[in-house]
């Protein structure tokens, strides 16, 4: 009898830690998905190697250029109005050039660059590709010109900060680059001040890769889940006002 | 973070909408564990390991937490720079997109279930105890709305499995407290226990319709779950009424007939709780 009560205690108080682990384990998993971001932010590397914002802005430019590149070669062969067609070519001429430069970066910081652009800029591509004359270029121009503007500050901000020479270089040359377009383009008098300065910030759908869960998540989701369920089912068991286990 | 974000607002707006991701799943955790708490308390399933007072203000403090996140959630929607939202926006439900109308929805029903907490005293206690069961509904909405709140920002494979771990436990206590106490007892989880314990309360049919047309003045019977002690004397007094069960449960006759009428007050009389509260109501 004695055993057998001492026997149920220990399953007891097992299960009570269990459920005291579980309880403060749940919100502080929450909160370190959620900080992930920002920890390794902080961990901010020494000269000669890149910081993950380093990393970021590399990432950046090219899909920046992925996508301004076929546009500005677009613009300067449909573009309503001689100064559309002439901005369209610098564009392009310069995204080239900036192109080879973060490729050859990547290269020698191992990076692993982008070759497709992301789905919201093939959204604005199809945007701007469906367009003709005078809405092309308004299109065109204001499109661009958000986009510029959310480069910018980052831009700017890895020229200001980066602890790399390297990078601050290429930060320097991108930021003046990036100024350029931002002038050439409102030059063009086809930018809307109402929504040309940032690019919107557009809803993924389910199909959107970050979404996309493998079979393994799948079945380590279901395993999980059961695992949880049994857990709480076993609590309730021991602790229940009158459960079984008392008796 | 995905490049998508990053490349489409400015600076500060990630920042902001880093803030919003952060207070959703605080809030969404801390929600799914008031909900685990609310169930444990009304149950009293877990009573043997912490006693039910700590349970109950387990269950007030977590919810206070997660009306706390979820009202960050909505008010850093003001400041962003780009596609912010107005008071309005945040506030009437039906102006945006679907997911927004779940989650003000929701916030809101929690919102209002926490004010009428406070304004228990002036409600029957059946009418309180419906209106803050729309929790569950509560629950539902702001859960969905989550889950496509993580779609539409790109994190579903971030958050799917911690997401799915809290929900789990949630789920499992909701399935149990909607399923008969009796299926329970069979399967094992709870015993048949002595009348002296158990919390919930089930309402019996009316045991004859025979005076239902005569135009007099009826009780309506409402117990306290919180207030009873199952002391059985309600039982002892009117047993046609009031029956406490195998399974540790009060069972009632919530509108007994005028002839019971008598028995309903000399037992609610005797109630050394003070739990039974009856209601005068005028049949046609």
């Amino acid at each position: 009898m004695g055993d057998k009560n001492m026997a149920r205690r220990t399953i007891r108080w097992t299960v009570a830690a269990l459920l005291v682990i579980l309880g403060a384990a749940c919100p502080v998993a929450g909160i370190a998905f959620a900080g992930q971001t920002g920890a390794q932010a902080q961990a901010a590397a020494q000269p000669g190697t890149l910081t993950d914002l380093d990393r970021e802005f590399l990432t950046v430019i090219r899909f920046a250029n992925l996508w301004e590149i076929p546009m500005g070669d677009l613009a300067a062969e449909r573009g309503n109005s001689q100064v559309v067609r002439d901005v369209g070519a610098v564009l392009a001429a310069d995204h080239t050039k900036l192109d080879v430069t973060v490729k050859q970066l990547a290269g020698q910081f191992d990076v692993q660059l982008p070759d497709k652009p992301t789905s919201s800029q093939r959204h604005w591509m199809d945007d701007i590709e469906s367009k003709t004359g005078d809405a092309f270029d308004s299109t065109f121009a204001d499109r661009l010109r958000a986009a510029h503007g959310t480069v910018f500050g980052l831009v700017a901000e890895v020229r200001a900060g980066t602890r790399n020479d390297v990078i601050r270089g290429f930060a320097q040359q991108a930021n003046d680059i990036v100024m350029k377009h931002m002038t050439l383009l409102e030059g063009t008098g086809h930018v809307s001040a109402e929504h040309g300065m940032f690019a919107e910030a557009s809803a993924r759908t389910a199909d959107y890769p970050e979404n996309t869960l493998a079979r393994g998540d799948v079945i380590l989701a279901i395993v999980v889940a059961l695992l949880m369920a049994a857990t709480t089912i076993g609590i309730i068991r021991s602790f229940s006002a009158h459960g079984t286990a008392q008796r | 973070m995905s490049p998508d974000l990053i490349v489409s607002l400015p600076q500060h707006d990630i920042g902001i909408r880093e803030v919003a991701a952060l207070s959703a799943r605080a809030s969404y955790v801390l929600m799914c564990l008031t909900l685990c708490w609310g169930i444990l308390t009304a149950t009293g399933w877990v009573r043997r390991l912490t006693g039910h007072q700590a349970i109950r203000s387990g269950h007030m403090i977590l919810a206070a937490f997660t009306l706390a996140t979820g009202v960050i959630h909505v008010v850093v929607f003001l400041l962003l720079r780009e596609q912010s939202m107005t008071i309005a926006g945040i506030i009437v439900p039906f102006g945006g997109k679907f997911r927004h109308t779940l989650g003000i929805l929701g916030l809101e029903t929690m919102l209002a279930i926490t004010v009428a907490v406070g304004l228990k005293r002036f409600m029957r206690y059946r009418n309180w105890l419906r209106f803050h069961q729309l929790a569950y509904a509560a629950v539902a909405m702001i859960v969905a709305h989550s889950w496509f709140g993580a779609i539409a920002n790109g994190h579903l494979s971030v958050l799917w499995l911690g997401g799915i771990t809290v929900l789990s436990p949630a789920v499992t206590l909701t399935v149990l407290r909607f399923l008969p106490p009796k299926l329970l007892i069979r399967a094992g989880l709870l015993a048949a226990a002595p009348a002296t314990t158990g919390t919930q309360m089930a309402v019996i049919a009316p045991t004859t319709g025979t005076n239902r047309h005569t135009p007099e003045r009826k009780v309506q019977v409402s117990v306290d779950n919180q207030r009873c002690k199952r002391y059985g004397i309600c039982q002892a007094e009117s047993p046609g009424l009031f029956q406490l069960m195998e399974d540790g449960r009060l069972r009632y006759v919530r509108d007994p007939d005028t002839d019971s009428r008598a028995d309903a007050q000399a037992a609610a009389r005797s109630c050394p709780m003070q739990a039974i509260q009856l209601q005068e109501v005028r049949t046609r």
